[in-house]
């Protein structure tokens, strides 16, 4: 009876919880992988999200921080004033830190019969001139960053379902790695180059553990970010099902704002509220400036805070009536405990706060995490053709498919991230929906990479698309010397470390790539290559660059 | 230099002091075998150096954005070491001082600036 009882045990259970984890682990991280690896990727990118900004406007001038709020604010305005009167809302944003390098004006509900170009429109402002800056249509940074939760092509019904998932998967692979990590204080510093499957199982172990508290914090906040959607039933226990608004106007929303405009006034000036909010939070830090009604009696002109000198992402923000001038709420940006801690974990994920140094190890730990989740992908694959080599001699579907994705996927998609770059420059500048093919631009170049490691040998593939990965990067300062005035030695001369940064990161990716695809090439000897090209799954043993 | 730039400057020595102190102390591939006797008294340089370097960081920065700084700096400092110590590994008794020493003299300035 006993002997009937352990044989109907499930094998997971009976195999103990480092051996249960352990294939937790493997096939949580292997199921969306590939989505991970997408969203490191695009997420990484969205820290230097402004940066990629500036670079895909080359027409736009230097940043224009540091300007006195009040004049600012004056310029603003009387551009809303004459291009669309009669709005509902005019909101001013002032060029405060690195994350608003510029003004910019947004209306809507504009009257057209009052002489307004357009009901709602934006516009990116120059203080110098009060001119309208005129640059080409491009989705920049914000777009690849927003890839990273959005996925651009689906809706957010279906995205923010992946997305969670996903996230919730990492989390998951985090826990149990960290379990199955027998040895993860003593291995701490240890890796094993040359060793095959060990030197890759080494990488992930290094990218995994010395990223720890990062990797947590940007899934644990990732989550965060996600929760709304994909724990709807903690907002609908409290507000009903059809509350949500009522939900996101109180938690979000400024408060003392009324629907109906009243009867006609006149605005209360800026300057005395931009003088009080400035005694509240010091020179310079009002971020923007929200006209609700301008114009009319139940006018309300919001001012909200910059957030670079804290990790939170909540701004605070003065409510004051839009007629008299006089301040009516003064609103902390945490306004609950819960909105605090909340605020906290968006501001680690987002990395607003940060200063330069900061937003490089922000970036640096992006690209480790990138790494990780990469060498899981490649581990996953090595260790089973390894094993179907020994026993079969030939490689099960599943496997030649895990393969070629990899391919495709690591090292294509950076290929895919540089067409989107080469896209903004060798675009026509007035072509119709140019942001949207900037966009099919990567999306198509990616699905070429997968369909040039379905067709090539993995090998011969996984060294090519190296190949193309550093010539993609390394063709980028190259194509924006040939395209626009502002190449690299113009940037060195004119001090303009924005442009320069971007092109000679994109030089330092490249030669990683070349270096990968040297590597990747030179890890077999000749013999063997031929070997490999032939048979493929011949070529199992080998250096770190075990791959084919 | 700016004093957060030299905050950041002293975190980074210091961290990769002590965490090259941590490796030269362990038993891995960086670790030196005519340092055993030593080991008890680099541990404990390193977890007091990673201590005040966690008082720097949040002097230099506040609570938020320092730890999270420090973290950062903390994944770079333990890549240099894993680097070295796989392929350089002759070099970590040297980088282990020159960043101990280093990380000391930026901490004279800093500490002026801040008293």
């Amino acid at each position: 009876m006993a002997k009937e009882t352990d044989r109907n045990v499930a094998p997971a259970v009976k195999a103990g919880l480092r051996q249960t984890m352990s294939w937790v682990h493997t096939w949580a991280g292997l199921t969306l992988g590939w989505l991970l690896y997408f969203m490191f990727v695009t997420g990484t990118a969205g820290y230097f999200d402004t940066e990629i900004d500036r670079w895909m406007q080359p027409e736009l001038p230097p940043a224009q921080i540091n300007r006195a709020s009040t004049q600012s604010a004056a310029i603003l305005l009387g551009k809303l004033q004459s291009e669309a009167p009669g709005a509902e809302q005019w909101l001013l944003t002032l060029p405060a830190d690195r994350n608003q390098p510029f003004a910019g004006i947004y209306w809507r509900g504009a009257d057209l019969q009052a002489g307004a170009g357009a009901a709602s429109g934006n516009k990116l402002v120059d203080l110098n001139s009060g001119a309208t800056l005129q640059a080409r249509e491009t989705g920049g940074g914000q777009q690849l960053y927003q890839m990273h939760w959005l996925l651009h092509y689906t809706s957010r019904s279906y995205s923010d379902w992946l997305i969670s998932i996903a996230t919730l998967f990492m989390l998951v692979g985090l826990v149990t790695g960290v379990i199955i990590h027998k040895k993860i204080f003593k291995d701490f510093f240890t890796f094993r180059p040359n060793k095959g499957q060990r030197s890759w199982l080494d990488a992930h172990n290094v990218l995994s553990v010395i990223t720890l508290p990062f990797q947590l914090m940007i899934t644990y906040s990732g989550l965060i970010f996600m929760g709304f959607s994909f724990m709807p039933l903690i907002v609908a226990a409290q507000y009903g099902g059809e509350g949500r608004g009522q939900f996101y106007n109180e938690v979000f929303s400024p408060p003392g704002m009324i629907d109906a405009a009243g009867s006609p006034a006149r605005l209360a000036p800026l300057a005395p509220v931009i003088h009080l909010a400035e005694q509240y939070w010091g020179e310079g830090r009002i971020r923007s400036i929200d006209i609700r009604y301008p114009g009319f009696s139940n006018g309300r002109i919001v001012l909200s805070e910059t957030i670079d000198g804290t990790v939170a992402t909540g701004a605070g923000r003065l409510v004051f009536d839009g007629v008299t001038g006089e301040l009516l709420h003064n609103a902390p940006s945490g306004s609950s405990p819960a909105k605090r801690v909340r605020d906290v974990f968006l501001g680690l994920h987002e990395g607003l706060f940060a200063a330069p140094a900061i937003r490089w190890l922000y970036f640096f730990s992006g690209l480790l995490g990138t790494g990780m989740v990469a060498t899981g992908l490649i581990m996953w694959a090595v260790k089973r053709r390894q094993r179907a080599e020994r026993t079969s001699g030939r490689r099960p579907h599943g496997l030649v498919l895990v393969e070629k994705l990899n391919v495709g996927t690591i090292a294509g998609l950076p290929t895919a991230v540089a067409a989107y770059f080469w896209a903004n420059r060798l675009l026509p500048a007035d072509m119709p929906a140019r942001a949207d093919w900037e966009v099919h631009a990567l999306f198509l170049t990616w699905l070429l990479m997968l369909v040039h490691a379905a067709l090539r040998p993995t090998r011969r593939a996984w060294t090519e698309q190296l190949a193309a990965a550093a010539f993609a990067f390394a063709a980028i300062p190259l194509i924006n010397a040939l395209s626009t005035p502002r190449h690299l030695l113009h940037s060195f001369v004119s001090g303009d470390w924005v442009f320069a940064g971007f092109e000679l990161t994109a030089l330092g990716i490249a030669s990683l790539f070349g270096a990968a695809a040297w590597f990747s090439r030179i890890s077999l000897p000749a013999a063997r290559r031929v070997n490999a090209a032939d048979h493929p799954a011949a070529s199992a043993a080998g250096a770190m660059g075990d791959l084919s | 230099m700016s004093t957060p730039s030299l905050a950041l400057l002293a975190q980074c020595l210091l961290v990769l002091s002590a965490f090259a102190g941590f490796c030269l102390a362990g038993n891995n591939p960086g670790s030196h075998t005519n340092l055993v006797s030593w080991r008890g008294w680099l541990r404990g340089y390193g977890w007091i150096t990673l201590s005040a370097t966690a008082v720097i960081a949040v002097q230099a920065a506040g609570w938020g954005p320092g730890l999270a700084g420090l973290v950062g700096v903390v994944s770079f400092a333990v890549f240099i070491v894993i680097g070295l110590a796989t392929y350089r590994r002759q070099f970590l008794p040297r980088v282990f001082v020159i960043a101990a020493a280093a990380g000391a003299a930026t901490l004279v300035p800093l500490t002026r600036a801040w008293l």
